[in-house]
């Protein structure tokens, strides 16, 4: 079971002078389980391909398979995709629309039909997940703070328990406890067994926390693979729009020079490679 | 997104000719003048005349035809239906043809015909005032124009302004309702099914995260007018001042005697 | 060269009049002329009411604000400071007013009331010095996020301020934006402007002079940025900071005398450093 991407590819305006193409033969396949994230410039096609992952956008050309299920069959097909696949946005507080944060984050699983106890479970189990005390349940989420209120709209996906969590750059204006608490959120779900698809600008980030990084520029795949292979074969290819970790760039220009042997993203991993360089001289 | 990249500035085409060039006001007069012409034409040599002035001044100002002809688009419907009421309704001596009680009468016809092709006539007019000036280029002359109302108390800065942010948010907003409605829809949200009142109901939260967005951008974007110096219209200066001069009078010149011309042929038929 | 503004807060509170909720709790913090402080704080610590003092967007509901030397609270004096001390927001579409990009650069100055030609002047001097010249006839929306909030800073530097209020104007931005908008609030504090930076990554502030830290509408730390990045990883954290991993190396290759101590935690400076002494 996983959610695959076969040869997806993506045109804005297709046929008049504005034409873009957005993704060009996009293929990937995120099992459950594993943080997968997808790194790229703004513009580099990230976001929509977010909204073909539960169905959002008309197929063009390609394939978008979740569990089996091809995205684009029948309309009940469809419903069931975007059970499975929770998809949150960039700002996601901006859609909060309830009165309590109760009725926000039920809002989901009510949708698909549930109600009573089980509602009540759901929705009490995804606050529990991202760290909400229960006594918010019956707070406004409008009086609440950015930070708190991040964390309804993301919870509001969860209470839908879905298997694959897309995440769309969910780290945007997030201070450095914000950035803890969700990078301990992905963590945990993908213990849970659950797909998180991170999709983000910052490969800084993704290498600390990805099993598996794409990079994509330009809309096409540029680089797949685990943070340490990503990390190897970066320096040599030149992706537009990229911008490398100052330590991961500093330890490729150093190497280049023949300075030091090993590639490494860890600052004391750097240090301690160049103390043994300069002694040795 | 890219989607909406195309009506970023309305239809606006930026080129430089002369016709971009003129002082707005002259081509917002021309442009009010022609709409009153072009209703009171009822000749086809007229007609023509219209026809030759359109395509001249498209030719001039670089604007390819198939814009022109596309802009006509939306209301084509509109015309089309106008077109039939005539044909059905003028009434008349010389029944064509009839679909039941329907009867179409060739002075129906023609009648219908001449009012398609005048309406046709005054959008793709009006269009290539849009194509031809900016959105800003237009609330400046449209400020400039109002202005004398401004001593009996018209805010016609602040009505000006306002055309201005309205048209600069356009494509923000549709962008963010793209999305609320994409989030939305993520978590299951129906909009097609039920009846009008769920699916009225449907859009709520659609519109409350709309009008939060809208009330904050709001806010913020005062406070970014005030830090900009912004007090109002007294004492700002533009950037490219309006400026009426021998081109604009040349213009308008020109427009007089065509429309001069057109309202001889008119009578003339 | 333009001359910077000093900017001076002697005990201020601010307290919002609808929630009655107090937000700053006495403020004294003197910025000099042409110094570039970072303003560091958690969300929701006082840090961006703070920076709104300073342009005369709010004014102290006890204490006082000056802006050289004018009080803020003197309303005779908001016009001048307005045109003084000029504010870049977060989000670019917020502060973005007309939809051609060289007829928003132009808004401020024509507020201002200058000469057209001055105004033309002002315009092509800020979209130069922003990379924008090419794209001034371009529509705003077809603009990327990074380019938007560059033209944001062009619309304020149009105005020719004395100081530059950044209120978390990189966070939107990816990385490679972040760092060429950046590489201009550098070249326009090299300029001489006085620059105040409201972030709460410290990768964006090892450029800055001085360091505050805002916690709890109280300043809880301050000094300067290289005695704030070389503090404690763990004190840093505590204050809600992660330590940008250029200051860990940087501190790792001091300490070994590998580096000098006068070297700052950024990236063309340390490069250029190493390959000199490995």
């Amino acid at each position: 079971m996983s959610l695959s991407v076969a040869d997806l590819s993506y045109t804005y305006n297709m046929g008049l002078p504005t034409e873009a193409a957005a993704l060009k033969n996009i293929s990937f396949e995120a099992e459950k389980g594993e943080i997968f994230s997808i790194v790229g410039h703004t513009g580099s096609g990230k976001s929509t391909l977010a909204m073909h992952l539960n169905g959002l956008m008309v197929l063009q050309s390609g394939e978008v398979i979740v569990d089996g299920i091809r995205v684009g069959g029948n309309p009940s097909d469809l419903r069931r995709i975007r059970q499975a696949v929770g998809l949150v946005f960039q700002y996601p507080e901006q859609q909060i629309f309830a009165e309590t944060v109760r009725e926000e984050i039920s809002f989901g699983p009510s949708n698909w039909g549930l109600s009573g106890d089980a509602l009540e479970e759901r929705v009490c189990a995804a606050m529990d997940l991202i760290g909400l005390d229960r006594s918010f349940a019956q707070a406004n989420p409008f009086m609440l703070s950015g930070g708190e209120k991040r964390r309804v709209a993301i919870a509001s996906v969860l209470a839908s328990d879905p298997d694959y969590l897309v995440l769309d750059e969910p780290s945007a204006g997030l201070d450095y406890n914000g950035l803890c608490e969700l990078t301990s959120l992905l963590r945990k779900m993908s213990e849970k067994g659950k797909c998180v698809i991170h999709i983000t600008h910052d490969l800084e980030l993704a290498l600390e926390i990805s099993d598996r990084i794409m990079i994509i520029s330009d809309g096409a795949v540029a680089a797949i693979g685990s943070p340490s292979e990503i990390s190897g074969i970066l320096s040599d290819i030149d992706i537009k729009g990229l911008i490398l970790p100052d330590i991961l760039s500093l330890s490729y220009e150093l190497k280049k020079r023949g300075r030091i042997d090993k590639i490494t993203s860890d600052p004391s991993e750097l240090a301690e490679e160049i103390r043994t360089a300069s002694s040795c001289r | 997104m890219p989607l909406i990249r195309g009506m970023a500035l309305g239809q606006y085409i930026p080129a430089d000719t002369p016709i971009h060039r003129l002082d707005p006001r002259s081509k917002l007069l021309i442009t009010v003048l022609s709409m009153v012409l072009i209703f009171l034409t009822k000749s086809f040599p007229a007609m023509a005349m219209w026809a030759a002035l359109i395509f001249i001044v498209a030719k001039v100002s670089k604007i390819p035809a198939s814009s022109l002809l596309r802009s006509a688009g939306p209301i084509l419907i509109l015309i089309i239906f106008t077109s039939l009421l005539h044909v059905f309704f003028t009434g008349g001596e010389t029944v064509i043809f009839s679909i039941g009680p329907l009867r179409a009468s060739a002075e129906g016809t023609i009648t219908a015909f001449r009012t398609g092709l005048r309406l046709f006539l005054l959008v793709l007019f009006t269009a290539l005032l849009t194509f031809t000036t900016s959105p800003s280029e237009l609330s400046d002359g449209l400020e400039a124009a109002l202005g004398p109302l401004s001593r009996f108390g018209f805010p016609a800065h602040e009505v000006a302004m306002m055309m201005t942010i309205a048209l600069r948010f356009i494509p923000t907003l549709f962008e963010e309702t793209e999305r609320i409605i994409n989030a939305q829809v993520s978590r299951g949200a129906d909009f097609e099914s039920g009846g009008l009142l769920k699916r009225a109901k449907a859009y709520i939260p659609v519109l409350i995260p709309l009008f939060v967005l809208v009330f904050k951008r709001a806010d913020t974007l005062a406070s970014a007018m005030e830090t900009r110096c912004y007090r109002g219209g007294k004492g700002r200066v533009r950037m490219y001042p309006l400026t009426w001069g021998s081109a604009e009078n040349r213009a308008v010149l020109c427009f007089a005697l065509f429309s001069a011309v057109v309202l001889l042929l008119n009578r003339l038929a | 060269m333009s001359s910077g503004t000093t900017l001076c807060l002697e005990g201020a509170e601010f307290q919002y009049p609808e929630t009655g909720k107090k937000v700053l709790k006495g403020i004294d913090l003197e910025i000099r002329a042409g110094e570039w402080v970072a303003l560091l704080g958690p969300n929701g610590s006082g840090k961006s009411t703070l920076l709104k003092l300073f342009n005369a967007l709010l004014i102290p509901s006890q204490g006082r604000c000056f802006v050289d030397g004018m009080d803020t609270k003197d309303q005779a004096n908001t016009e001048i400071i307005r045109s003084k001390v000029s504010m870049v927001f977060q989000n670019p579409e917020d502060q973005i007013v007309a939809s051609v990009v060289e007829e928003d650069t132009a808004f401020g100055p024509e507020n201002l009331g200058l000469s057209s030609e001055e105004i033309r002047t002002r315009v092509k001097e800020a979209l130069m010095g922003t990379g924008l010249w090419e794209k001034r006839k371009h529509a705003v929306s077809s603009l990327s996020g990074g380019q938007k909030q560059r033209l944001a800073l062009a619309g304020v530097l149009a105005i020719r301020p004395g100081a530059l209020l950044l209120d978390e104007a990189m966070s939107m931005l990816d990385p490679a934006s972040r760092r060429s908008f950046l590489d201009l609030v550098r070249k326009e504090h090299d300029s001489g402007r006085t620059v105040v930076q409201v972030t709460h990554r410290l990768d964006e502030t090892v450029l800055s002079d001085r360091t505050v830290v805002v916690a709890d509408g109280k300043i809880q730390w301050q000094g300067s940025t290289e005695g704030f990045l070389s503090l404690e990883e763990s004190r840093l954290r505590e204050m809600g900071f992660a330590k940008p991993p250029l200051a860990v190396l940087r501190e790792e290759l001091v300490k070994n005398g590998i580096l000098p101590p006068s070297t700052k935690p950024d990236i063309s400076e340390i490069r250029g450093k190493l390959c000199l002494s490995l």
